[in-house]
């Protein structure tokens, strides 16, 4: 059985035109979930091309600074491609390979998506076409650059805000378009089932590693664990191995200008139930059921809906919905580049400025572990911008 | 009410298929919308779908987008939709009017009494393009049919689903090709053959839409199919045309297009 709703939420909320895909998706997903052949091929990817388990570091310096909680970074940005999307790229990219699809399609919002997609597609010499807000391609050239080296088409989408959003119904109309040979490699944990349940079991692996990692390093497991949300595959991977243990879960979304603005992408914190994308799930929206736009200056976390599973641990209380806004994550990623010398992505910047708010009020022998889910090269350049640094 | 059974009976003992152009409501004001149903209840067509604008269509191409934003940028609210319908209910009692929409609007104004409030008004079905079979049950509400999708995609177990559990008094839409709205469908024999194995199994009418175009392409499907729809066509050619409206009459190239797509759906045969 692939889970198929969460409470109310999920579900598959797409045009017929998409169910028979849909059904196949699921179908195949069924049979390779528990085989060990193909479970076994996806480990190996893992340890051999990922470079997977990535490590538990503990962060000594900002637990010293912040005078509570050990403070352990889960760290998924030392990933080949530098996030944790590749997880679930070379998951679907198998399933794909199985299933004999010819052509990949996928949305990106930071390009981190778009990248792990186009070389995944390289590895296994599947053409690909990747998705992107033309706002999101100007502010993440880099990673365009590396799209671009790997193979990968790049479509900037100039509809609706330019951004996650507009670039995942531009794929979902390629899907339409190209339905019989084309595979969609959806990025986070959500959309049509089986997507956000397939995402979240690829994306566990996370999770699984921080079990024993947690119980050989420090003989327990962890009491907190903190991560940031956009679609929310990084936190569901983290997350969802603990869930029937007594482990404090935090889900960090983006606050944007602030949650009392309209400028954030706080879909929990601030939306409602709705549907879109194929699921339903907590959506920023308008009284009319018109989809607002987010905003977040981290682009993978500028997105304004939510995984349909973090809108039932929400409405359960199983996880705690936080937000960081714009500038806390810029002052936390500046922090974390000091005090440990690694350059966090924009979106676990938001992690960061939780924990720094979190782990001074714990006490000092609890452990708490925050997913480090990208590195923050792809970032320089809006970094810059928005501290005024001039690269030319 | 049973304005759809009954249109299509008469139709069809008229030996025509239904024209059913679609418009986007409130493009770009809900006066616009409100004059130009009049105006093509009057030339005669046979149903009018009328569309609900969302801001993500992911199933429609550039035009519908396109239509749906202009409706969007002064959005009208679904009482404002509902009053205006029922004013035009007063002088045409018999077109059916079917809405065509995503969930979302549907359900964040709550199912039931969007379903209650539309039928009132004299709404006779709705297509939630986004709403397939697995997810119905929400939707069902039997003040308003839904109008289920069929596609050549669609296999043949489901659509004998899908057809078994059509309201008898809605109908069923059979999209033409894969894709969104808007590109040319090629018209060959193929499309007749899924049509005649879909209408075979079905207790309903069945309406043939996506990438119909003219005049011409109608008078081709009005041959086998019990209606046909032209959407971006004739959203392209309501929003390029100034001024559409002239007090109450529409403008003369609007209106000879209009009626030769009417014109175009005798089918001078006798259908099984």
């Amino acid at each position: 059985m692939v889970q198929r709703t969460f409470g109310p939420y999920g579900g598959q909320f797409v045009s017929e035109l998409l169910m028979p895909l849909i059904h196949e998706v699921h179908t195949a997903y069924a049979q390779v979930k528990d085989d060990d052949e193909f479970q076994n091929q996806l480990s190996l990817l893992f340890r051999d091309y990922v470079g997977r388990p990535s490590p538990l570091w503990h962060a000594k310096r900002i637990t010293d600074d912040l005078g509570g909680a050990q403070i352990y970074f889960k760290r998924d940005e030392l990933n080949h491609t530098g996030a944790h999307k590749i997880n679930n790229c070379l998951g679907q990219i198998l399933l794909a390979q199985r299933m004999g699809k010819r052509r990949i399609i996928a949305e990106t919002g930071a390009g981190q998506h778009g990248v792990a997609t186009a070389t995944v597609c390289a590895l296994f010499n599947i053409p690909c076409t990747i998705y992107m807000g033309a706002k999101d391609v100007a502010r993440q050239r880099p990673n365009i650059m590396r799209m671009t080296l790997l193979g990968a088409e790049i479509k900037p989408v100039e509809t609706g805000n330019k951004t996650l959003k507009d670039a995942m119904n531009e794929a979902m109309r390629d899907w339409a378009e190209h339905a019989e040979d084309t595979y969609y490699l959806i990025g986070t944990a959500a959309g049509p089932h089986p997507y956000p349940t397939m995402v979240r079991d690829f994306q566990s692996v996370i999770g699984r590693e921080l079990r024993w990692q947690s119980m050989e390093h420090l003989g327990r497991l962890p009491d907190h664990l903190v991560a940031c949300l956009g679609g929310g595959s990084n936190a569901l991977g983290l997350f969802h191995p603990f869930l029937d243990d007594p482990v404090a879960m935090y889900g960090v979304e983006a606050g944007g200008s602030g949650i009392n603005t309209d400028h954030h992408a706080a879909s929990l914190t601030m939306g409602t139930p709705g549907i879109l994308h194929g699921n339903m799930t907590y959506l920023l929206q308008d009284d009319q059921g018109q989809i607002k736009n987010a905003h977040s200056i981290a682009a993978g976390l500028d997105y304004p809906g939510i995984g349909p599973e973090h809108a039932y641990l929400k409405d359960t209380g199983r996880v705690h919905y936080e937000t960081a806004t714009d500038k806390e994550a810029l002052a936390a990623f500046q922090y974390c580049a000091r005090m440990e010398g690694i350059l966090p992505a924009l979106e676990p910047a938001h992690a960061i400025a939780f924990v720094q708010k979190l782990a001074p009020t714990l006490p000092k022998d609890d452990i708490l572990v925050m997913n480090l889910c990208g590195r923050g090269d792809k970032d320089l350049l809006t970094i810059a911008d928005a501290l005024g640094i001039d690269l030319s | 009410m049973k304005r759809i059974p009954e249109t299509f009976a008469r139709l069809k003992r008229e030996n025509r298929a239904a024209f059913i152009p679609y418009l986007m409501v409130g493009d770009p004001d809900l006066a616009t919308t409100e004059r130009l149903l009049c105006a093509l209840a009057d030339l005669g067509c046979g149903a009018i779908e009328l569309g609900l604008p969302f801001s993500d269509p992911v199933a429609d191409g550039p035009v519908i987008q396109a239509a749906g934003l202009r409706a969007l940028k002064n959005p009208a609210s679904f009482s404002d939709i509902f009053a205006m319908i029922r004013r035009f209910r007063q002088k045409y009692a018999h077109i059916p009017l079917v809405f065509m929409g995503y969930a979302n609007p549907v359900y964040r104004y709550g199912t039931e009494m969007f379903c209650n409030e539309a039928s009132h008004a004299g709404v006779d079905a709705l297509l939630l393009v986004d709403v397939p079979m697995e997810e119905q049950g929400a939707f069902t509400h039997p003040a308003l049919p839904l109008i289920p999708l069929m596609t050549p995609l669609t296999p043949k177990d489901r659509q004998a689903a899908i057809l078994s559990s059509c309201d008898p008094n809605s109908f069923v839409y059979l999209v033409a090709r894969v894709g969104i709205t808007g590109k040319a469908t090629a018209l060959t024999g193929t499309l007749r053959i899924l049509y005649e194995t879909a209408k075979k199994q079905s207790h309903v009418p069945v309406v043939l839409g996506f990438g119909i175009k003219t005049p011409h392409d109608i008078a081709h499907v009005a041959t086998f199919a019990d209606g046909v729809v032209m959407g971006s066509a004739f959203v392209n050619l309501y929003a390029r045309t100034h001024p559409l409206l002239m007090g109450e009459t529409l403008h003369p190239d609007v209106q000879v297009f209009i009626e030769d797509c009417c014109q175009s759906t005798y089918t001078f045969s006798k259908k099984g």
